[in-house]
């Protein structure tokens, strides 16, 4: 899979050209360049695993769910796929056909469309090994999140890869953390409700801040569907243009019956005007409901504000106290249940990982790559043990910065082609900032050749504030002033 | 206007207050000019600092108002001066060749402060031409023309008073609610709510009341009412014989299928393409109800009604092709009527 362009449109104003900005990918290398940090580079990768249907966290000041994305992939089988993401609603058009998707439900089926892997596990564990993010990515080695809270697990990739997905065992150890997440909550409100009884503190009444809690409910409730609408019209709006840009492109003409010749575009296609000004008009009624609706919101937003300066820090936290002495929550019966919970899930986890070890050639072929490439970045034995099984490792603490950061990288190049081995998918290699945590330049330098010459057939997108990386052919992104000035 | 050079300063509103007012009155007083025009206008033009009100008519003509109000009805003090204030600039407004109607619109129920000639300006809206003014009234004008020298032609000239006036809203649009309300109903729009229509018409100058300078075309104005008629509902005639209680089943399940379709220029094109060839010669309900009766299968690749039953499939297709052809006959009814 490979990435050809991301169009970034502004929420506003879909109507208008000069509110997009268009970044566009070459198959190779590509760096993501400005001389200065804090520009939008990271925003930029962010935003293109946002357009490809991740629930990416938002940066400083870029709230991805104001812009609307365009992203133009070439996927499974050479295939063109543009996605048109708006919110949670993604639109992916292959081949002519166009189809919609509710996200984040429907996330796997997404990628499963342009990937081409049908394993859910494999499917689930993709970003974590083509990502690596500036946050967290350069310290999650096997199981861990990602970025935001997209995780990756290494027993869970393999699993997908050797077609070793043990349903059951999976689905029950899935069940056992949630159930364990639900009852450590439990825990805490049990030992909240304990702390407060034991301060003597009373029930208190309902405090008129809730009164605007509730408006602004109704008030967030009456919004969500008349956003849907608007977001359905404006998908409704694109594709009208693009049937109407596809009949033009034609360039076709007609004869009327007196021998004058018409041109077949927007113009002449009867109706098409009326059905444009149908929609522009059904968006402005919508504009207008959302823009009463949002004044309300507004001015109830500045009564909270209001109220909380003077005294209701004080009256919001005793209506939170009278709702939790209202719970009647057992905490021994709790603490007990969390006990029985945390064995299972141990000895759950403990099977997961035995059962993806036990008689499986993808550890050994995997621990191969990570050992291989760990040597040349300069790692040692001390750092990369020779046991299949060191690629499960739990120990990340012996390892320093600048050691950790190669270690990463050769495990997530490898987590690539071993993917790439076994499912015939090249992923593309996305990394935020390679050079930090004190890695030497010629550390550098080696993680570059290595993909240079190993991951030829891989698109390469590297975001950094150096763009002397030693490649043939690199497409250099140079980011200036605002990532998006709208 | 078009002659600014020719224009004098005005007297300017000291406090916001007062200045947001007569951009208030200013904006409806369009509205209302455009509604008693609408057959013939195409646009209308607001310029918050002149109190200008341009609107230009489909031939090109163009009618001038000045928009002058006063905030306490009972006050007269200025009315006078408003009056000479306008006749000033729309003495330079004649001077442009395609204008052909100046009027002087004003919310003061005594604009020539005289009490003599009030009784003449006590209803609601008044609109009297230069020839239908009290004897009193017309020599008002004319003294104030020759004083300065201004060379109005009187027979383009039209004075009109609209009630303004109240701190409920209700109050003060009562003029726009009842002209709008009218409006509605000789459309045969009356389903569609005058308070939500006239909103929209004022929110469209409030988004611009920072620049104080607004154009509104009659497209603008209109299509929201034909957008507000061609939402599909259990009640529409064309679903008259489908059982209601199934109708709002199927509109509450697949209203955004049934939109989504009914908006999609490629569907309404082979719909109404295909009706066209139909059976012309039938009349339009028999037509439209075997139409879709007949038809509605040729469509079903257009759908994608994942897990629907076929009789709620048909159902949904049905509605579908029946709100195209409802759609197709208000465009053409209200852009009609309106002359857009």
């Amino acid at each position: 899979m490979r990435i050809v362009s991301l169009q970034v449109n502004s929420m506003q104003q879909t109507f208008l050209g000069d509110n997009q900005k268009i970044f566009t990918f070459t198959p190779g290398v590509n760096i993501v360049f400005s001389k200065e940090n804090s520009v939008g580079k990271t925003t930029l990768l962010r935003m293109l695993m946002y357009a490809l249907g991740y629930p990416i966290p938002n940066t400083r000041g870029i709230r991805f769910s104001d812009y609307e994305t365009i992203l133009t992939v070439i996927g499974v089988a050479e295939s063109e796929f543009v996605l048109t993401r708006n919110r949670d609603y993604i639109e992916i058009t292959c081949d002519g056909t166009e189809k919609g998707y509710s996200l984040p439900t429907e996330q796997n089926e997404i990628h499963t469309l342009i990937f081409g892997i049908e394993n859910s596990e494999v499917v689930e564990n993709l970003l974590g090994a083509f990502y690596v993010d500036q946050e967290k990515g350069w310290t999650l080695l096997n199981r861990g999140k990602a970025i935001g809270n997209i995780r990756f697990s290494l027993e869970s990739l393999l699993r997908g890869l050797s077609e070793k997905s043990n349903d059951e065992l999976s689905q029950r150890l899935a069940t056992v953390k949630r159930e364990l997440r639900k009852y450590r909550h439990m825990l805490d409100v049990a030992k909240y409700k304990a702390e407060i009884n034991k301060l003597g503190e009373a029930v208190y009444s309902d405090s008129p801040a809730d009164e605007i809690d509730t408006a602004l409910e109704v008030l967030y409730c009456e919004r969500k569907p008349l956003e849907e609408e608007l977001c359905r019209i404006k998908s409704v709006v694109r594709k009208n243009n693009s049937f109407e840009k596809y009949i033009t492109s034609f360039r076709l003409r007609v004869k009327t019956p007196d021998g004058t010749e018409i041109p077949v575009n927007k113009d002449t296609l009867v109706g098409y005007a009326d059905t444009t000004l149908l929609l522009v008009a059904k968006q402005k009624i919508i504009c207008e409901q959302l823009a009463v609706i949002d004044r309300k919101i507004h001015q109830l937003r500045a009564k909270q504000d209001r109220n909380s300066m003077l005294f209701n820090v004080k009256s919001s936290l005793e209506q939170f106290d009278s709702e939790i002495s209202k719970m009647d929550i057992d905490a021994l019966a709790t603490q007990r249940i969390i006990a029985k919970l945390e064995k299972e899930r141990k000895t759950l986890e403990e099977q997961v990982i035995t059962s993806v070890k036990q008689n499986n050639p993808l550890v050994a072929e995997l621990h191969s790559l990570i050992s291989r490439y760990a040597t040349r970045l300069g790692l040692d034995e001390k750092y990369v043990s020779v046991r299949n099984d060191y690629i499960f490792t739990n120990d990340l603490k012996s390892l320093s910065g600048a050691i950790f950061h190669k270690v990463v990288f050769a495990f997530k190049i490898s987590y690539v082609a071993i993917i790439r081995n076994h499912t015939g998918v090249c992923l593309p290699i996305i990394l935020d900032s390679p050079s930090g945590r004190e890695v030497s330049e010629e550390n550098v330098n080696e993680m570059m050749a290595i993909l240079a010459e190993d991951y030829t057939e891989h698109q390469i997108i590297i975001a950094s504030i150096y763009n002397s990386y030693d490649f043939a052919d690199k497409n250099i992104i140079e980011l200036q002033g605002r990532l998006l000035p709208f | 206007m078009g002659t600014r050079e020719m224009d004098v300063p005005m007297p300017k509103s000291s406090n916001a207050t007062a200045s947001a007012f007569g951009w208030e009155f200013q904006s409806n007083a369009a509205i209302m000019l455009m509604l008693k025009n609408i057959e013939s206008a195409s646009k209308v033009k607001v310029e918050g600092e002149t109190e200008d009100v341009e609107i230009t008519f489909s031939n090109g003509k163009i009618l001038m108002a000045q928009a002058k109000s006063v905030e306490k009805p009972d006050d007269f003090s200025h009315v006078k001066r408003n009056l000479e204030a306008s006749l000033r600039t729309l003495n330079a407004a004649s001077k442009i060749t395609d204008v052909e109607q100046l009027v002087f619109v004003t919310n003061s129920p005594n604009p020539f402060n005289n009490i003599r000639t009030m009784h003449k300006f006590s209803s609601p809206l008044n609109m009297a031409p230069f020839s239908e003014l009290p004897t009193s009234c017309q020599k008002s004008i004319t003294d104030i023309c020759s004083k300065n020298g201004y060379s109005i032609d009187t027979s383009m000239l039209t004075v009109c008073v609209m009630q303004f006036h109240g701190e409920s809203e209700d109050e003060r649009y009562k003029v726009l609610q009842s002209l709008t309300m009218e409006f509605l109903n000789d459309l045969g729009a009356s389903k569609v709510s005058t308070g939500q229509m006239l909103s929209l018409w004022q929110n469209s100058f409030r988004v611009n009341a920072s620049q104080r300078t607004s154009t509104i075309t009659k497209e603008s104005m209109i299509w929201p009412i034909i957008a507000i008629l061609c939402e599909v509902r259990e009640t529409d005639a064309e679903l008259e014989d489908y059982d209601p209680s199934d109708v709002r089943e199927i509109l509450q399940k697949y209203r955004a299928v049934i939109n989504n379709n009914s908006e999609r220029f490629e569907f309404v094109s082979k719909v109404l393409s295909d009706f066209n060839d139909f059976l012309p010669a039938l009349k339009s309900k028999e037509r439209m109800s075997r139409f879709v009766s007949e038809r509605w299968e040729q469509y079903k690749s257009d759908f994608d009604l994942k897990g629907a039953d076929a009789i709620t499939e048909e159902m949904v297709i049905q509605i579908t092709i029946s709100n195209v052809l409802k759609n197709r006959r208000v465009i053409a009814g209200i852009k009609g009527k309106v002359k857009l």
